[in-house]
């Protein structure tokens, strides 16, 4: 390892008293553990980590951040690793991403020669002609273009997702971070402080002198990791800021959804770098980039360096290198600032030229920096001077890493003094604090943190909040315009996207002169680092363009996620909530085959799937024959009780409910404000406070949501009770019905007794139940509510009772053909969303003369002006064809005039019957209707009256059993 | 993690509404939560006050209450589940969104749990367990979902 430091360094994260084996492009190296992929890589001298996205040009670290795009790695069971924050492992395999061949000797280098003719929007403007070549096209520019290459024959995986609450969140463990966290605990909160780093410090671990820090900031990581108030999370990353304060963290395990009461963004600066020619050269590192690089891993990013600066901060980088052995061959300064640094002082000293007044015009070296070419500012190259070395270090600005602040709804604004953006408003649970607030110096940061955590424990407590006070640096950190244009041009703004500053400038030209425009048209800041070491650059370059300030230029919007999450961790847990019946596993015994009805899980038929049709239509006529059974406890069960029950039913349902009498039932129909119909049931009156009521199975929970707002909204003294996973229900059906209850009942259930459509309250095998007289399959029916226990030992005894009358159960496939035999609707099958009563040829349910109910006004108007209407419709008896499904759409004159709802070969008609919605207009004309089905075949079916089967209702009030005899 | 989850039967609910409610309930001897959205213990149960005039009642025995008392008295057939152990909060993390620092002791918080609406109650030491109730239809979900939870991060910690 040549560029690994020989002396150890006291922050350092790896462990040299061991030692990893890896291997990266198949030639083996060797680590320490704590080393991440690309510190490993740089230890051995090895530079050249990847190839840029359009280019194929030679890239290396830059940040060291969690940044570097142009490092990432693959392995044989994963890809785009980054290897600037990935931990190398022992044994690793490792390949570069983009590259064909190796990285330093990439196949598809020779694309960055071309590089002109893919001047910024290229792949807008070419390769529409010929138009047979684009798949041609379009098949290279996949192969070429890109990051690494994502396996189809991935297996899904999923982290789950957990919750965390805290007072306070606390995000980045730097010295701000750490001293929020300290006082926000210190005032009694809990403390939740997040970093994304393995090790708590921040910048206290790599950026200041080790005596500078202690004295600053005295164990602080030792203090805060002492306090029982404070829970820390290392290697855990805030991506994003949410409604309710809530923020998911990132981690090893998944992704942690953490809701607090406050938030402290302690998040820092991101690095900005300059522009020049051949600034993406491997060797090219931010000045942060080596610090980390140096203090964390001790590895030195080059044995001669040329330094860029324009704040305090790159004089320090430049001293840290002198001290870890770099020979340092300049120090450029862009600016004054950091001029009268001790660090500067201390360079000058040790014989370090300092060059003030001077830019960088250019790196050199084809794969790697060989030399730096450095000029004054307003001079021209012919006054520049180049100087050999294999790194160059740059430090020209920052930037807050305020996404989560923007995120919040807190604004940023352009400092001028500070040369950058610094945040001017935030919400006051969500405060910045720190170097993302303009304070730099560690007693700026310091005491911007306490200030910081005090307001936000004030608002939190409800104390008087305290003043914001200014701990803001007054000296610029940032140059305004660390740019130098270059004749050759291939100078770059955005490493992710391999935008030049030609690029940007033509996009101006072309009229996207908008930052959002430019954004768009050019992909600055939408690579896998989201601009954030492009954007600020992209609005100083449209700023100049436009002649405005970066005020004026505005700023890209913000969204979450601000950094990649992996897709494992976006799934988390699969949450799909089932409900089963109470006789479920009755079911099951009974070979019931399964399917999902929403969140519940019904039985279509029972018996072999393969036989599914026979055993329907054998389920239909026991049904129509004799006595079957179905569970219906996906039916809404739903309980209106108090003074003011009738009133509040009244105004819900198009019928009238009020005047029911005890006992009786009657049908529901629910409609919205326009009339359209929504939910449909049975209300039954079972006392003069008290209504039953059922609703559809899949939209129980809507429905009594609906009644329990209209009771609040109406001021009425009722309550809805949404029973309908306490209780079960079973409909008991078929001309045997009555003789086969009668066998487990004590209550008469002749027809004087208990008439058709009534409600009745008995005991059943010792269970409460109410049986209902209901007609929905077009038999003798009784439903039989009951509680849930309850309805195995119902359940049981019904088939015991029926079995020497053949009684058999029947499933949701059977009774569908059955009310489409009696001609009832479906509602949400044969209606949709603009569906109303009249439409559905329902307007004997709609009771105009009341007063009043939820929907009336617009049935009053549209009463006779319905556009569309239901009909039915049959196909020949023995008709073999294709069967229309449902959707499948009427024609007429090569026009849709209308879709089919409901379609099913009746067992009892021998024929193919169905519903269809069609237009008014066509309702009294056509005596057939024509059919578009599968495959544009048209067929012609028979306008027919509904209900198909028993049309005067005969069989639903059957006063005896013998009815087929 | 040292959590289980079980089955838990032997309770009677009933779900008391209308004006008259606490009446009713004080009358036949139940103590009745000040607080809406609150609990307190009883008979082996407790009584937890779900609205201005609804109750719900787990007891050892169905309540015997008067006849001609006024409100509306529904027997329900809640899934019970029992989280016991001192993890029981930690594992709920990683399915409920709800703020579990709240369930102390004796409380009582109505949330949801994997997509499913529930009732949580803590006895008068929280660190014993939690009693999880939710609509029957969903129990066999809720616990197969929950156990797997436990199975997972137990897992996990290995």
């Amino acid at each position: 390892m040549p560029f690994r430091c020989s002396d150890a360094g006291s922050r350092e994260w790896i462990d040299r008293s061991r030692r990893i084996e890896f291997s990266f492009e198949g030639r083996r190296y060797s680590a320490h553990p704590g080393d991440t992929i690309t510190s490993a890589l740089l230890a051995n001298g090895v530079v050249v980590l990847g190839r840029s996205f359009k280019y194929h040009r030679p890239r290396g670290a830059f940040s060291l951040a969690n940044h570097d795009i142009n490092a990432l790695f693959s392995t044989a069971e994963d890809t785009n690793i980054r290897g600037d924050v990935t931990p190398v492992e022992d044994g690793m395999a490792l390949e570069a991403v983009n590259v064909r061949g190796t990285a330093a000797r990439d196949k598809d280098r020779y694309l960055d020669w071309f590089g002109r003719f893919m001047p910024v929007g290229f792949y807008y403007k070419a390769f529409h002609r010929p138009k047979a070549l684009f798949p041609w096209f379009e098949k290279a520019i996949r192969q070429r273009a890109g990051l690494g290459t994502v396996d189809t024959y991935w297996r899904p995986r999923r982290r789950p997702k957990r919750y965390a609450h805290c007072d306070v969140l606390v995000i980045g463990a730097g010295p701000s971070g750490m001293t929020a966290a300290l006082e926000a605990a210190e005032a009694g909160l809990e403390v939740l402080l997040v970093d994304e780093n393995p090790h708590i410090g921040g910048s206290l671990d790599y950026q200041w002198p080790l005596d500078t820090a202690e004295a600053a900031c005295p164990s602080l990581a030792e203090r805060v990791a002492a306090h029982s108030g404070i829970t820390v999370q290392t290697k855990a990353l805030a991506v994003a800021y949410y409604a309710g304060q809530w923020v998911p963290v990132a981690t090893d395990e998944g992704i942690i959804k953490v809701c607090a009461r406050g938030i402290v963004v302690a998040t820092g600066l991101l690095e900005q770098p300059p522009i020049c020619r051949n600034n993406d050269r491997p060797g090219v590192l931010l000045a942060s980039g080596a610090q980390r690089l140096l203090r964390r891993f001790g590895v030195a990013p080059c044995q001669r360096a040329v330094v860029l600066t324009a704040n305090a901060e790159g004089y320090q980088a430049a001293l840290d290198l002198q001290y870890a052995g770099v020979e340092v061959a300049a120090v450029a300064a862009l600016t004054e600032a950091g001029a009268d640094s001790e660090a500067a002082a201390a360079l000058t000293e040790a014989g370090v030229p300092r060059l003030a007044h001077h830019a960088l015009y250019q790196v050199h070296g084809d794969n790697t920096v060989t030399g730096a070419r450095l000029g004054p500012i307003d001079g021209s190259d012919a006054d520049a001077q180049d100087y050999d070395c294999d790194g160059v270090i740059v430090s020209t600005g920052w930037a807050p890493a305020a996404h989560l602040l923007h995120e919040a709804g807190g604004k940023v604004r352009y400092d001028t003094e500070l040369a950058m953006h610094v945040p001017s408003s935030w919400p006051a649970s969500v405060v910045p604090a720190g170097r993302v607030n303009g304070a730099f110096t560690l007693a700026q940061q310091t005491a911007d943190a306490v200030n910081a955590a005090r307001r936000l424990v004030a608002a939190l407590t409800g104390a008087t909040v305290p003043a914001v006070e200014d701990w803001r640096d007054h000296q610029p950190h940032s140059a305004e315009w660390p740019i130098v244009r270059h004749s050759r041009a291939r100078e770059f703004v955005d490493l992710d996207e391999d935008l030049q500053l030609k690029d940007l400038e033509q996009a101006a030209r072309e009229g996207f002169d908008n930052i959002e425009l430019m954004k768009r048209f050019s992909t600055v800041g939408m690579g896998p680092s989201q601009g954030k070491h492009s954007n600020i650059n992209a609005i100083r370059i449209l700023a100049a363009s436009n002649g405005q300030g970066m005020d004026a230029t505005g700023s890209t919007t913000a969204r979450p996620m601000y950094h990649p999450v992996r897709m494992e961790d976006l799934a988390g847990r699969r949450f799909r909530p089932q409900r089963y019946t109470p006789i479920h596993d009755r079911h099951v015994a009974l070979s019931g085959c399964l399917f999902e009805a929403g969140p519940w899980l019904r039985v279509g038929h029972y018996g072999d799937e393969a036989s599914a049709d026979d055993c329907v239509a054998a389920e239909v006529n026991t049904v129509r024959n004799g006595v079957g059974l179905i569970d219906v406890s996906t039916l809404g069960k739903i309980e209106v009780v108090g003074p003011d029950a009738a009133r509040l039913l009244e105004g819900t349902y198009t019928a009238r409910m009020a005047n029911a009498k005890v006992g009786a039932t009657r049908y529901a129909l629910m409609v919205d404000d326009t009339g359209v119909i929504i939910d449909d049931g049975v209300v039954g009156r079972l006392a003069e406070d008290h209504y039953y009521l059922t609703a559809g199975s899949g939209h129980a929970a809507a429905t009594a949501r609906t009644l329990k707002r209209h009771a609040v909204e109406w001021g009425l003294d009722a309550h809805v009770v949404d029973r309908t996973g306490q209780l079960g229900a079973l409909n008991l059906a078929g001309p045997l019905s009555r003789s086969v209850l009668a066998r487990v009942s004590d209550m008469p259930l002749d027809e004087a007794s208990f008439p058709y459509l009534n409600i009745r309250e008995t005991r059943l095998c010792g269970y409460p139940v109410r049986l209902l007289r209901a007609g929905f399959v077009g038999e003798l029916a009784f439903e039989i509510h009951m509680p849930a226990a309850g309805m195995g030992a119902v359940w049981d005894a019904l088939m015991r009772a029926g079995a020497d009358a053949g009684i058999a159960p029947f499933g949701v496939d059977a009774q569908r053909i059955l009310r489409l035999e009696k001609g009832h609707i479906i509602v949400g099958q044969d209606t949709d969303g603009l569906t109303t009563p009249f439409d559905a040829g329902m307007s004997w349910a709609v009771h105009l003369k009341k007063p009043f109910f939820k929907g009336r006004g617009a049935l009053a108007h549209l009463k006779g002006k319905s556009p569309k209407r239901l009909v039915a419709f049959a196909l020949p008896t023995g008709y073999e064809g294709p069967l229309p499904r449902e959707c499948h759409l009427a024609i007429r004159d090569g026009d849709i005039v209308g879709r089919v709802t409901s379609i099913a070969r009746s067992p009892t008609l021998g024929r193919p019957i169905g519903l269809a919605m069609i237009e008014r207009g066509l309702v009294e004309d056509d005596a057939l209707l024509t059919l578009r089905v599968d495959n544009g075949q048209y067929i012609t079916a028979e306008r027919v009256r509904a209900p198909f089967y028993d049309p005067d209702g005969e069989r639903q009030r059957v006063a005896s059993e013998e009815v087929n005899s | 993690m040292n959590v289980s989850v079980s089955s838990r039967g032997g309770l009677d609910l009933r779900q008391l509404v209308g004006a008259g409610a606490a009446a009713c309930l004080q009358g036949a001897g139940y103590p009745i939560p000040e607080v809406v959205l609150s609990a307190v213990p009883c008979s082996g149960g407790f009584v937890a006050r779900t609205g201005h005039d609804e109750f719900l009642v787990a007891a050892d025995e169905a309540p015997q209450l008067s006849a001609a008392s006024p409100p509306w008295c529904f027997q329900r057939s809640d899934h019970l589940i029992e989280l016991t152990g001192p993890d029981w909060a930690q594992a709920l993390t990683a399915v409920c969104p709800h703020d579990l620092r709240a369930l102390g002791g004796d409380a009582w918080l109505m949330a949801t749990v994997a997509g499913v609406d529930v009732w949580l109650r803590t006895g008068p030491d929280s660190s014993g367990g939690l009693l999880i109730g939710c609509d029957p239809s969903y129990g066999h979900y809720l616990e197969t979902t929950l156990r797997e939870v436990v199975s997972e991060t137990e897992s996990l910690k290995q």
